[in-house]
């Protein structure tokens, strides 16, 4: 339920106007329209998720990675967050704490409750992992100052 | 008569590999196969690679649109416009009648988080003045 007097279909159009600039690339503004919608709803995993998709495309995984804490540690069934915040320490070069999100959706895709989207990304995250292990990562981007 | 099927100054340029010049390869076809072996060397390619498995999935960065609410009218945007004004002008109105640390209080949340939406919030009009400046100057052509 969101705060501060708004309701879901002001949360959604809100939303729409954030999801329509990141497919504009601008990746900071929809970032901003975010981080505001996420304290107005923090209820919402549309917008935890799309804000840390922003910090993954803006080069900032360690931001990603604390929005999706907050998301996971409310909805730790989240696919969708435990996939995205697993890229997000590879990025970090955090592979333990990969790890960890991988056992996870290993669990969930053994119990049969995985969707085809959830397999396929865990079978990629397990590849990705192994050539992680093997030295086969990109360079660290350079993290632009907080 | 004799057509000319290439361009003049757009012929593509022979390059020979080096080393292949002169000796019994020297000829058109062994030219041909050395540069084959010469691609194949030349890429260095792993699986991992190939798959492209040094960078993250590009669904981690993607994001689909907001799921919309059940109960969701659907206006005309001349409609949808008049709302979207009313809803960041009273929500704007709101945020500023009312200190930011209250706000922050009611919501148990840092006055920093407070802040996001108050940059949220004048990005929104800012957007919109942009959107009307727009809309204004279409006008403004179209009369004539």
């Amino acid at each position: 339920m969101p705060l501060y007097g708004w309701n879901d279909e002001e949360v959604y159009y809100v939303a729409d106007r954030a999801h329509s600039l990141f497919l504009q690339g601008r990746y900071r503004e929809a970032g901003a329209i975010l981080e505001g919608l996420v304290i107005i709803d923090p209820a919402s995993r549309y917008c935890a998720n799309a804000l840390a998709a922003c910090w993954l495309k803006l080069g900032d995984p360690q931001r990603a990675v604390d929005c999706l804490d907050r998301l996971l540690a409310r909805y730790p069934d989240d696919a969708e967050g435990r996939i995205r915040r697993c890229e997000a320490y590879l990025e970090l070069r955090r592979i333990g704490d990969a790890n960890n999100d991988l056992s996870y959706l290993r669990r969930v895709v053994s119990a049969g409750k995985a969707s085809a989207e959830t397999r396929a990304h865990t079978r990629r995250l397990e590849l990705r992992i192994q050539a992680a292990h093997a030295g086969y990562l990109e360079a660290p981007a350079a993290l632009p100052g907080r | 008569m004799r057509v000319q099927y290439t361009l003049p100054g757009m012929q593509t340029v022979m390059t020979r590999p080096t080393g292949a010049a002169g000796g019994a390869e020297a000829g058109p076809a062994a030219t041909f196969k050395k540069r084959l072996k010469r691609l194949q060397t030349a890429i260095p390619l792993n699986w991992k690679r190939l798959l492209r498995l040094d960078q993250p999935a590009l669904s981690a960065s993607l994001i689909g649109p907001p799921p919309r609410p059940a109960a969701l009218e659907t206006f005309d945007p001349a409609d949808l416009r008049l709302r979207w004004r009313g809803l960041i002008e009273r929500h704007a109105r709101a945020f500023s009648e009312v200190p930011i640390e209250s706000l922050a209080a009611a919501g148990g949340v840092t006055t920093d988080a407070m802040r996001n939406v108050e940059r949220m919030l004048a990005l929104l009009m800012q957007l919109q003045d942009r959107e009307d400046a727009i809309v204004s100057r279409h006008l403004a052509e179209t009369r004539g």
